[in-house]
């Protein structure tokens, strides 16, 4: 009686986790989304050189979230961070319209990696309350529909922090379903 | 990586090894830590990586940040960055001093207000200069070439280089003037291109102004030979005194138009000072000091146009108060319609309110403007411990005060003219405390009725009549203040000669902070007076000057 017992605790009280890798190009705001999520502040962010990983709960899963810089030259490093990836966040400026297109390159080589096949993609269009695009034209600029997989795209602002949560809502969900 | 014209990572590293080898790039362009590798596209300067940090939170439409080891860069912005670089801070940092500058070791918060004063509010730019960028771009489509030779070709020998050169510069203003301009910002001789590229800074003067070959510049090339600045900045007009004494009937002062942003001021200023010390006896020195910050904005006032000024006003206010004591009557509440009226009498009454006006403008409406003045704030002290906000009257009406009998009106009348009586003997003449402070500013309270008490004594220095109105003269004090000193000085010595020597050092260095507060030139005008001064001849000044070489 006492193991079955246990077991459904475990399930309802131990914490799962989620290994998330956080790209984007320089200057998209992933350091700032990252910071804002774990402390709850805006704190003023250099650029990254490296990455930073910090671990945030949130509905009872303990999302591992690996924040890695996007310079030119450091996206060449982001593939030896694949490896066990269960969710892609890709976060994109955008009110930065002259470089929307290096950033669908930058996703379109990210999907086409072998490693990310069963990662879920949660698109973070940040610093949106600044911007003069819609959803829409961001979905087709990205070129999103050509995607064989899930994907959400989630307008954010980091510095008051609209909408990062409603992302990770998503990205449980997603979690609980390949669980299942 | 993916860009089109992307220079290889070898081409990149060896362009920026030269660029970042130059002199002014060894240190960061704004907190001047050693070998910066960061680059601000949008303003040319290269930074830190701390600074870089503090550039990219400015935002993607204000500067983008580039890394010179970790991006990659097209040719054209290797060029760019080669051609601006941290010389720019010549422009960027025009007006700073040194000692303001962040230190290497600045704290995030510092150099991000640092970077937001530099660049954003361009707090310390060069004035009537374009930026750099703008410079660069300009010279690019017109085919000049951004860095013009130092050396001295305008003036040399060989007539060609000279000719080529003055061509050049044609074409460069022609070009400027065509309009390709940003921010109505225009190029004039003050920029430093542009008197690098006249040739009129002498390499052997250490890169200062040189007057005389701008001279022979400015008749050579009709380049106008007077200083215009444009800029974006709102032009403070020096203050024009008038000394008039024939004004036209038809003359009306500002205060009579209120617009709805001198209201907003008027009542913004009302409200810090009522915050800042409250004091019944002292309520008619904050007024008139309100008056007298008012009427800066209005140099044009002086004691005359004031004096008709002040009748013309009594009379409207007579007028709109019997207005709305028959609206009154008629209607209590109708509070809308009376604001309206109070907004006509705003020049006069600034803490009062239209129900405290009621019964003793029944009774008698021909008193002195100061006694009225003071005798709405006295009743207003009596009726309500703490005065409205003059901009923000609404709904803070007192239906207490509507039901006064008259036989109460008469007392509190009584009541009035004693404390006026008080108020007047409380504020004669009293020596001035703390006369440096005095000079300085008047943006506290204390010192505003510190200088009001000078004003008094000034007063009697100057001859003028106590007994006239201390509103009338005190309103015009500041502007009095400029020329006291040039067309009072007979009567100092004839009304008053018991003046103190030490009253009358301070008024003469009042006066002198007083005519340069406002005046945007004396700056410039004294730097170049110094660097005139200052200049020493050198062997090519005697070479120019001597008509024979």
């Amino acid at each position: 009686m006492g193991i079955p017992l246990s077991t459904i605790f475990d399930s309802w009280f131990s914490k799962k986790e989620m290994r998330i890798l956080m790209v984007g190009l320089d200057a998209a705001g992933k350091t700032t989304i990252l910071y804002k999520l774990k402390l709850g502040e805006v704190v003023s962010s250099v650029p990254t050189i490296g990455f930073n990983v910090e671990k945030v709960e949130y509905k009872n899963i303990s999302f591992t979230v690996w924040d890695i810089g996007g310079q030119d030259k450091l996206r060449l490093l982001w593939r030896h961070y694949f490896t066990g990836t269960q969710g892609i966040i890709f976060v994109i400026d955008s009110s930065d319209k002259e470089r929307i297109n290096v950033a669908k390159e930058e996703l379109m080589r990210l999907m086409g990696d072998e490693e990310l096949r069963d990662a879920a993609l949660l698109i973070l269009a940040n610093k949106f309350d600044i911007s003069q695009v819609t959803v829409d034209e961001l979905i087709s600029k990205l070129e999103l529909q050509s995607l064989r997989r899930e994907w959400f795209v989630q307008t954010t602002c980091a510095i008051t922090g609209d909408g990062l949560y409603q992302g990770l809502d998503w990205l449980s969900k997603q979690f609980k379903k390949r669980k299942n | 990586m993916s860009h089109q014209g992307v220079l290889s990572t070898k081409q990149q590293e060896a362009a920026f090894l030269k660029i970042l080898k130059k002199q002014c790039n060894l240190i960061c362009a704004d907190c001047s830590s050693k070998s910066p590798t960061w680059a601000s596209l949008d303003f040319g300067v290269f930074v830190c990586y701390n600074c870089s940090g503090q550039h990219r939170a400015l935002g993607q439409n204000i500067t983008r940040v580039r890394s010179t080891k970790l991006d990659c860069w097209t040719q054209e912005n290797v060029d760019m960055m080669d051609a601006l670089g941290n010389d720019q801070n010549e422009y960027w940092e025009s007006r700073l001093q040194k000692s303001n500058k962040i230190q290497p070791s600045a704290t995030p918060e510092e150099i991000k207000l640092f970077v937001q004063e530099k660049y954003v509010k361009r707090t310390w730019v060069k004035q009537g200069q374009a930026d750099p960028k703008t410079r660069y771009t300009q010279c690019l489509m017109s085919g000049v070439p951004f860095r013009v030779v130092k050396t001295n070709t305008f003036f040399s020998e060989n007539g060609t280089q000279g000719q080529q050169v003055k061509d050049d510069m044609k074409q460069f203003h022609s070009t400027q003037q065509q309009g390709i301009q940003r921010n109505n910002r225009q190029l004039s001789i003050d920029s430093k291109q542009t008197q690098k590229e006249a040739n009129l800074i002498s390499p052997d003067k250490g890169n200062q102004f040189d007057w005389n070959s701008f001279n022979h510049f400015s008749t050579f090339s009709g380049f106008p030979n007077n200083h215009t600045y444009q800029t974006n900045q709102l032009e403070i007009q020096p203050k024009k005194q008038q000394q008039n004494e024939d004004q036209s009937p038809s003359f009306k002062p500002k205060n009579n138009n209120l617009n709805e942003f001198d209201l907003l001021t008027y009542s913004t200023l009302a409200d810090n000072q009522q915050f800042m010390s409250y004091n019944p006896t002292h309520q008619s020195t904050q007024q008139q000091q309100i008056h007298q910050q008012f009427n800066t904005h209005n140099p044009q006032v002086n004691v005359e146009t004031q004096q008709s000024w002040s009748q013309a006003q009594k009379q409207a206010q007579i007028q709109s108060q019997q207005q709305q004591a028959n609206q009154q009557q008629t209607n209590l509440q109708g509070n809308k319609t009376q604001q309206n009226h109070q907004l006509l009498n705003f020049g006069n009454n600034v803490f009062g309110s239209n129900n405290q006006q009621l019964g003793w403008i029944q009774q008698q409406p021909q008193q002195q403007q100061q006694q009225q003045q003071q005798q709405q704030q006295q009743q207003y002290n009596q009726a309500s411990s703490k005065p409205p906000l003059p901009g923000r009257q609404n709904g803070q009406v007192n239906y207490q005060n509507i039901n006064f009998t008259q036989q109460q009106q008469q007392q509190q009348q009584q009541q009035q003219i004693s404390n006026q009586i008080n108020y007047q003997t409380n504020t004669l003449p009293q020596q001035p405390q703390l006369q440096q402070q005095l000079a300085n500013q008047q943006q506290s309270t204390k010192f505003q009725q510190q200088q009001y008490q000078y004003m008094n004594q000034n007063q009697q220095n100057f001859g003028f009549d106590n007994q006239i109105n201390n509103n009338l003269s005190n309103n015009n004090q500041l502007i009095y203040q400029g020329f006291d000193n040039i067309s009072f000085p007979i009567n100092q010595g004839s009304h008053n000669n018991n003046i103190n020597n030490s009253n009358q050092q301070y008024h003469q260095f009042n006066t002198t902070n007083q005519k340069y507060q406002n005046n945007p030139f004396v700056k410039d005008a004294q730097d170049i007076r110094n660097l005139y001064n200052t200049q020493q001849p050198s062997k090519y000044d005697q070479l120019r000057n001597n008509p024979f070489v």
